[in-house]
């Protein structure tokens, strides 16, 4: 019993429209504390995931037990600082995707391109979804040892 | 002075002295305790302890002065008189004996100090005739002097003795016994002193004169018995001193029994506190004693409290904790006197539970919001406060948009579990000083203190619909769920606070027939439009009653042959003021009030009545609305109308919608079943709009679909409404049921349907609704065509 044990493992990911006002410094900062406070609480309850956001647009995947995932989902929906959370997936898996990290957090660069786009763009919730969780996926692999809980990962 | 020295060093044997003052101390002291038995005693035995104290005293009087006389060593033959010896004894008795019983419950000084003059005198008589008694072989001369001073000095000291006895002072009470054993002693030494004894020889010893020997057995048996009583006395008084350790101690233990702390006080300080009362204060067996009250119940003076009335009152405890306390005060007879007892209770357990219980009587159980009586009580305050400051407040109500859906197909836990995190969103969504409170079911209602415009209130309820708007994760579920939400808002929408509710309730039922999911604002035409349907309301109830309602028929014809095979029945309203109420103005409200239930079995039975008086090949249509169908005996009903009417079961259609099929679909499907097998044709009518689900057709047993005349009204210039028209005959062709198509206006209309293989076409094009009578000459004419 040493393994970790996933048999509990339950992920939900979901797209929402940042709602935080002011210039790019405060946006950045107010997203930095959200970063800190979800890497202490999900941290505590075994949640993992990764927080992307693209300027405009907030996609987090949470990964953990299905009871901590609904607590931080629920504290996620609480939150005033973004609207129009759409859930793209939400069910039970067996393998983490977004490896082992409290949080970890990707900052998409402009070479990203088409899929970023896509995240941003496409009004089809479905496509969009697919399209960024294809970036996250490909953000978290491109490193997967060496992303660390406060380091920015830039493609 | 130096008489009385020389007196008590040479006339006077020292052994002897010695002895009488042992003597007069074991007998003084024997007395007394027999005394103070007597006192502890009752009745007979009493009186009988009182009397051997006072003989006892009387003895030891007498005994102490005849050791005094014995040790006397005057230097002659020495006798003493029996009479007077005998005499001086009884008076010793009968002097204390008196004194005694009269100082009993004397508290005046002056009286006792006269008892005790009473007592000295008594002892003085004993002495001087004790002295008279002690005959010598010589004359005797007396010193005036010191028989002056001796005597009346002594018999001051009785009347203090007696004084200080009497004090409620114990250690003034303490010198009575001293002062009175002084006294005898000034009184002996000073008569002794005073007395000078010359030897004569020639004075001879009366023949009577007992001498000292046959005296001295006497006394010693006297001093004997003395000392027997002083152990008597002394056995009596460590028995009552048992005795009252062991009450004492009994009286603790009943204390440490009793639940609430207890406290005998003397004046300000502690003497006792229970177990209780230190378990209370948190502090160890013992170390209450002591204590000043003012320590553990500041603020409170004990002397003022009144007795037997309870106090509230806060005790420190010994971690400075304040505890919430009742204090009674009670005067009690413990012991010897009254006392004081404080009486503590501690209120904690009882304050708690009434909290306890206000929590649960002003809150939800489910989500511990708020509940309505709360709610209700905190808004009138705020509707009451608003004529002083002038503070606007809004209302606002929500409910759950689909919550019922969730509850019924998710289960009552899962909906009860989101009743709770639509709590914690709306919390969320709040100001400050705002308040949510939920008024039961999925009803919630939000008390905005002094919103900033309407425009606060607006954005208030935005974030409600965002917050609620948002996905549900519960138990690995995803939940989607709205709200809708009404305002209203004081005073612009009223002060009352029924008046605010109720505005508040017409905005939420707004929003809700706006599409939910929304926020509307309370406007007066919402009122107004209120207003105009309770007054609908109440009419239609009348109209009901007094059978103001009339059918129409319009008539279906074959398309191909041109000849009327049916007849659709339409109720008309004919309102005594208003004329002709279209169906569509009351058939909702009909729906909703459950009124549709009466309105809807007199149709039914109208229409076949007339039917049943048409040609045999004229069949009626009668339109059922989807509440009729929660009737369980519906089937009934029909069979009960065609039963009354006799009109063929084939000759009777019923016209369903959509919606009778969206509600319970097992029952719908056995009603229906149950129909058929009567032999009752069912239509499906408005086919080709809302969801029009094909399995519909494949599940329910229609006869005959009605094409909607949305679709008609646009033939046949519109391709696409030509081929869906065309598709739906085809469909229902293959499927083995009749085609009606409904509102068929022009001729065109008419030949394109009767073209495309339609088997029945209605509408205007044939004729409008018409009223019974011109149905009947309208069928008359074309037939004769």
């Amino acid at each position: 019993m040493t393994e970790p044990d996933h048999t509990d493992l339950f992920r939900l990911v979901y797209r929402s429209r940042s709602a935080i006002g002011g210039d790019a410094e405060e946006v950045h900062r107010q997203v930095d504390k959200i970063l800190t406070v979800s890497r202490s609480r999900n941290g505590q309850a075994g949640v993992t995931g990764a927080l992307m956001f693209t300027g405009l647009f907030f996609v987090q995947a949470l990964e953990g037990p299905a009871t901590a995932v609904e607590a931080a989902f629920d504290r996620i929906c609480c939150d005033l600082r973004h609207t129009g959370i759409e859930v793209v997936e939400c069910g039970p898996v067996l393998e983490p995707a977004f490896g082992e990290w409290s949080m970890s957090h990707l900052v998409p660069t402009a070479d990203a391109g088409a899929l970023l786009n896509r995240v941003e763009h496409d009004t089809e919730l479905a496509d969009a979804a697919v399209a960024a969780m294809k970036l996250m996926i490909a953000l978290i692999r491109f490193e997967p040892h060496a992303i660390g809980p406060t380091r920015q990962l830039v493609v | 002075m130096q008489s009385v020295y020389t007196c008590l060093t040479q006339a006077h044997d020292h052994q002897l002295i010695v002895l009488a003052a042992g003597i007069c101390i074991v007998g003084v002291y024997g007395s007394f305790s027999v005394a103070t038995h007597a006192a502890r005693s009752e009745g007979r035995s009493a009186t009988l302890w009182a009397g051997a104290s006072i003989v006892a005293s009387g003895c030891t009087a007498w005994a102490t002065h005849m050791i005094g006389l014995l040790a006397f060593r005057p230097g002659m033959p020495a006798g003493f008189d029996p009479y007077l010896t005998a005499l001086s004894l009884l008076t010793a008795i009968a002097g204390i004996g008196v004194s005694v019983s009269l100082a009993i419950g004397q508290r005046r000084r002056t009286q006792r100090f006269l008892i005790g003059l009473l007592l000295g005198g008594s002892i003085g008589a004993l002495h001087y005739l004790g002295e008279a008694s002690y005959v010598v072989a010589g004359a005797v001369t007396w010193d005036p002097l010191l028989l002056a001073v001796s005597i009346p000095t002594s018999l001051l000291m009785f009347g203090m003795a007696m004084v200080v006895t009497g004090e409620r002072r114990r250690d003034l009470r303490r010198t009575g016994a001293p002062l009175l054993v002084a006294a005898i002693g000034v009184l002996h030494f000073g008569g002794m002193t005073a007395m000078t004894l010359t030897f004569d020889p020639a004075i001879l010893l009366p023949s009577q004169a007992v001498p000292p020997d046959v005296i001295a057995p006497i006394v010693a048996g006297v001093s004997l018995g003395l000392l027997i009583l002083a152990v008597v006395g002394l056995r009596l008084t460590l028995n009552a001193r048992a005795q009252a350790r062991r009450d004492q101690e009994r009286l603790r233990e009943l204390a440490n029994l009793a639940v609430e702390g207890l406290a005998v006080c003397d004046g300000e300080m502690i003497k006792i506190g229970n177990r209780s009362l230190e378990r209370l204060v948190g502090v160890g067996a013992g170390a209450l004693s002591g204590r000043r009250l003012s320590d553990l119940l500041p603020g409170l003076v004990v002397s003022t409290l009144p007795e037997r009335e309870e106090r509230e009152a806060d005790l420190i405890g010994a971690d400075g904790q304040r505890v919430s306390v009742r204090v009674l005060r009670n005067e009690v007879p413990l012991g010897s006197g009254r006392q004081t007892v404080l009486a503590v209770r501690d209120q904690r357990e009882r304050l708690q539970t009434e909290s306890q219980m206000r929590t649960l009587a002003y809150s939800d159980g489910l989500t511990g919001l708020p509940n309505r009586a709360r709610f209700h009580d905190l808004l009138t305050r705020h509707a009451a406060s608003y004529g002083v400051d002038d503070r606007t407040f809004a209302i606002l109500v929500l409910d759950l948009d689909r919550f019922k859906l969730v509850n019924d197909t998710l289960g009552h836990g899962l909906g009860d579990t989101l009743l709770c995190k639509v709590a914690q969103r709306l919390i969320k969504a709040l100001g400050e000083r705002d308040m949510v409170a939920r008024l039961g079911g999925d009803e919630f209602a939000i008390l905005q203190v002094d919103p900033v415009g309407p425009e606060a209130v607006e954005a208030l309820a935005a974030r409600i619909v965002e917050l609620i708007g948002r996905p549900f994760l519960i138990d690995g579920q995803l939940v989607n769920i709205g709200a809708s939400v009404g305002a209203a808002l004081a005073p612009a929408d009223g002060t009352e606070t029924s008046a605010l509710l109720r505005n508040a309730d017409l905005a939420l039922y707004k929003a809700k027939a706006d599409g939910k999911g929304t926020f509307r604002r309370f406007e007066p035409v919402l009122d107004a439009r209120v207003q105009a349907r309770r007054g609908l309301e109440v009419d239609l109830r009348r109209a009901i009653a007094v059978q103001e309602f009339e059918l129409h028929y319009q008539p279906l014809v074959d398309a191909r042959t041109g000849r009327i095979t049916a007849a659709e029945a339409l109720v008309r309203w004919r309102h005594p003021e208003r004329g002709l109420v279209s169906p569509a103005d009351f058939i909702p409200l009909a729906e909703e009030t459950g009124l549709i239930g009466p309105l809807g079995q007199w149709v039914l039975r109208t229409a076949c009545l007339q039917a049943a008086r048409w040609p045999s090949h004229i069949r009626v249509a009668v339109n059922l609305s989807p509440v009729q169908f929660r009737d369980l005996s519906l089937a009934e009903t029909v069979k009960a109308a065609l039963a009354a009417s006799g009109l063929a079961a084939d000759r009777l259609e019923l016209e369903i919608t959509e919606g009778v099929l969206l509600a319970d679909e097992e029952r719908t499907m056995a009603t229906l079943t149950r129909l058929r097998a009567a032999g009752v044709g069912i239509s499906m009518d408005d086919f080709g709009t809302g969801y029009s689900s094909l399995s519909y057709l494949r599940r329910f047993p229609f006869n005959k679909l009605k094409v909607d005349q949305s679709f008609v009204r646009q033939l046949p210039g519109d391709p696409e409404s030509a081929a869906i028209v065309r598709a739906i005959i085809t469909m229902g062709t293959c499927l083995g049921m009749t085609i009606t198509v409904e509102g068929v206006e022009t001729a065109e209309q008419f030949a394109f349907t009767a073209a495309s293989g339609c088997d029945q076409v209605q509408g205007y094009h044939i004729s409008r609704p018409l009223p019974v009578t011109e149905f009947l000459s309208f069928v008359e004419a074309r037939e004769a065509a």
